[in-house]
């Protein structure tokens, strides 16, 4: 006749709880009460300890419905215990969920690389085995930068330019560094990036450019052939929807040829748009 | 990075030196474990790449292919 101190102690059937109805309870029956009181704080409604990653991170062991989860070990299971037990999880660092479709079975149906401030629901189906109930991310990453000044003499004739925008108008997350034109991604999911490059000082030779995205994983390019060789500039949009894996990069570049050199400007304003760069990580 | 991780890693990206250099830069302490998210998507297609022969990495199939 023990007296339960987790809710794993207890049953859902009333009769197979303790004190059966033949135990002679003598002074225990105030233990039995307290005990209760502290199973639905404790398990129900209190944020338990950190629990340190680990490759078995075994979240039955500490009360609470709620921890950090802090280190940065891959996990691929989180412990065996009662089917049914609720966890919620914040996570404090990059840790890699290792999907797998009966121990850890994660929404998308593929690895998670969670990051500092997500949150995630977990909920055991008992033997080891859990389930991903739902997921946010505590940030999601978008910027927008633009070009502040003019860059002369650094296309026309061929040469790839790497466009940086060194003025940001916002940077969730602190994802894009202004000073190199990088763009890192935080994430693994499907990108969406919008550019307009503008260029200056063209001669009528230079009769074709094309505006790259360069990732990591593949360059996507565009090409132009120009109208009209007769203006001096053009400002060029694009947009790409791509796929990046988290720590992947995304640069923009332009590249204008057929000039006799390398001659033509890059345009940027301190207050007019005329080349800017802007990306985020879509739903 | 270990060698065969070097290699997996060639097999999508052109320089895997800069990246992990520059996800070491940018995550910190969790750069092991963007690493190992990588690894764990992209390697059953260089292993099998591998195993069909006359393997090559990106750099190298990007520099047969005609611009």
């Amino acid at each position: 006749m023990p007296v339960p101190a987790r809710i794993y102690d207890l049953s859902s059937t009333a009769n197979s709880n303790s004190p059966a109805g033949s135990d002679s309870i003598g002074t225990s029956l105030d233990d039995y009460l307290r005990s209760m009181g502290a199973i639905v704080r404790g398990d129900l409604a209190t944020k338990g300890a950190d629990i340190a990653s680990a490759t078995t991170t075994d979240l039955g062991a500490v009360q609470g419905l709620f921890h950090d989860i802090t280190g940065t070990t891959t996990i691929t299971g989180f412990g065996t215990v009662a089917a049914g037990v609720w966890k919620v999880l914040k996570f404090e660092g990059a840790i890699l969920l290792t999907y797998n479709a009966t121990s850890l079975i994660l929404l998308g149906g593929a690895n998670r690389l969670v990051g500092n401030g997500d949150i995630g629901v977990y909920v055991s189906e008992g033997s080891g085995n859990w389930r991903e109930e739902s997921f946010q991310y505590a940030a999601k990453p978008g910027f927008l930068a633009f070009k502040s000044s003019n860059t002369a003499n650094v296309v026309g004739a061929g040469a790839d330019y790497t466009v940086i925008c060194d003025t940001e108008v916002y940077d969730r997350g602190g994802d894009y560094a202004n000073g190199t034109g990088i763009f890192t991604a935080p994430r693994t999911g499907l990108y969406q990036f919008n550019c307009m490059v503008g260029v200056s000082d063209l001669s009528a030779a230079m009769t074709e450019y094309s505006v790259a995205l360069v990732t990591s994983n593949r360059t996507y390019s565009s090409f132009f052939p120009r109208a009209v060789t007769t203006s001096v500039t053009f400002r060029q949009p694009a947009s790409f929807l791509v796929d990046m894996d988290a720590g992947d990069t995304a640069t923009l570049h332009i590249n204008v040829v057929n000039g006799a050199g390398n001659t033509a400007d890059v345009q940027g304003d301190g207050t007019t748009v005329y080349t800017s760069f802007s990306g985020a990580l879509l739903p | 990075m270990t060698e065969d991780q070097k290699a997996i890693l060639a097999h999508v990206l052109i320089d895997p030196e800069a990246w992990f250099e520059n996800v070491k830069e940018v995550f910190a302490e969790g750069a092991d474990s963007v690493l190992a998210n990588k690894i764990a998507k992209y390697e059953p297609a260089y292993r099998e790449a591998l195993a069909g022969g006359n393997y090559k990495t990106r750099a190298e199939r990007e520099a047969l292919s005609p611009a």
